[in-house]
């Protein structure tokens, strides 16, 4: 068996399997190709979980492929990981084609009234507030430590608000769910995302004394699950 | 208007010959009656436009294809701009287009266009 062997035929046998289950996997927030797009229809949502299952399988045979030509199993592990970076990009763009000419042309709801669909103000500020959140973490493990993975991994939240803002301002059909209620939540969304950096960003300091960071972490996250439950509560008023 | 259809003698020549022509004439003519349509109806959605299109003409009916390619260079052109939205409240979410000031502004230099293209084709011909 080659390095690539058991990783290829992994992937294979997930993407089989969800090409088979597609027709039958009802739309969910859990499980499948999830994108604003595919929630548009039952049609899409099939179709994309399907050709998702097929790009996983292409993906596994060329893993097991390229087993047999790379060297080394983290130049493999990275080639298998940019395939699939690859496979979603290509699908997403696949997917918003035919979405958008779903949603041009295809008969809406009966209803003359409409609202539109929920879109995070970008204004300059939240940009801003993003990328500061983003940059935080690696400013303040330079000034009081050093630069670590983790480092990265606390720059993430930050990364997320920011690019939650662009597209959300500029797509924001990507973000469409139907079990969730419009109204707000991508600005609850983003003020987690800001909260959750800024908490990191603080640990990584000595500031604030465990004890007090523990405290303020248990409040930001009241607050955040209270702002969640206000929403999901509330009922579209159509 | 002469219809060309495939049964008339040569017709079917004829309608391969002329299609190139016909479909560059079209694709402005459609252009400019979405335009059209979207000044009227303020705020309105492709499905719309084609049921419009269809139900006006028995003989010049775009296809889906033609009515999507048409919004999305008018939008891109910045004639028009399009919402996402919730029709009825309810999902799933669908595009309405309406005229941007540009798109306001070029549809009454376009009216002026059409004018004279009719006059032009009622004196020298072809006009009926």
């Amino acid at each position: 068996m080659e390095p690539g062997d058991i990783l290829g035929l992994v992937t294979i046998a997930a993407g089989l399997v969800i090409y088979s289950v597609a027709r039958y996997l009802p739309m969910n927030t859990l499980i499948g190709f999830r994108l604003g797009y595919t929630f548009m229809s039952r049609r899409l949502w099939v179709k994309f979980n399907r050709e998702m299952g097929l790009a996983l399988a292409g993906v596994g045979l060329a893993t097991i492929a390229l087993g047999r030509i790379v060297a080394g199993e983290e130049s493999l592990i990275a080639s298998y990981l940019a395939m699939v970076v690859l496979a979603y990009i290509l699908l997403f763009y696949r997917a918003r084609k035919e979405g958008e000419l779903e949603a041009t042309l295809k008969p809406p709801e009966p209803g003359r009234t409409y609202r539109p669909l929920e879109k995070l103000q970008a204004r300059p500020h939240m940009a801003l507030l993003a990328a500061l959140a983003a940059i935080a973490p690696l400013i303040a493990s330079m000034v009081y430590g050093r630069v670590t993975f983790l480092t990265v991994i606390y720059m993430l939240p930050g990364v997320m608000a920011l690019a939650l803002v662009i597209v959300a301002s500029r797509i924001p059909v990507i973000l469409y769910n139907p079990w969730i209620p419009p109204g707000g939540m991508l600005n609850v969304i983003f003020e987690a995302l800001i909260i959750v950096s800024m908490l990191e960003t603080i640990s990584l300091t000595p500031l604030i004394s465990q004890e007090k960071l523990n405290t303020i972490t248990i409040l930001a996250a009241t607050y955040i699950l209270a702002r969640f439950a206000l929403i999901m509560r509330k009922k579209p008023d159509t | 208007m002469v219809v060309v259809t495939g049964n008339r003698p040569g017709g079917e020549k004829v309608r391969r010959a002329i299609e190139p022509l016909l479909r560059s004439l079209r694709t402005g003519i459609y252009a400019y009656l979405i335009l059209n349509l979207i000044e009227y109806e303020g705020s309105v959605h492709g499905y719309r436009i084609m049921k419009v299109l269809s139900e006006h003409s028995s003989v010049i009916k775009p296809a889906e294809s033609t009515v999507y390619e048409t919004l999305k260079k008018l939008e891109k052109m910045k004639l028009v701009e399009a919402e996402w939205v919730l029709v009825g409240g309810k999902g799933p979410p669908r595009k309405l287009y309406r005229l941007t000031e540009l798109g306001v502004a070029a549809l009454e230099v376009l009216r002026g266009e059409v004018k004279e293209l009719i006059r032009l084709l009622e004196d020298v011909g072809g006009g009926g």
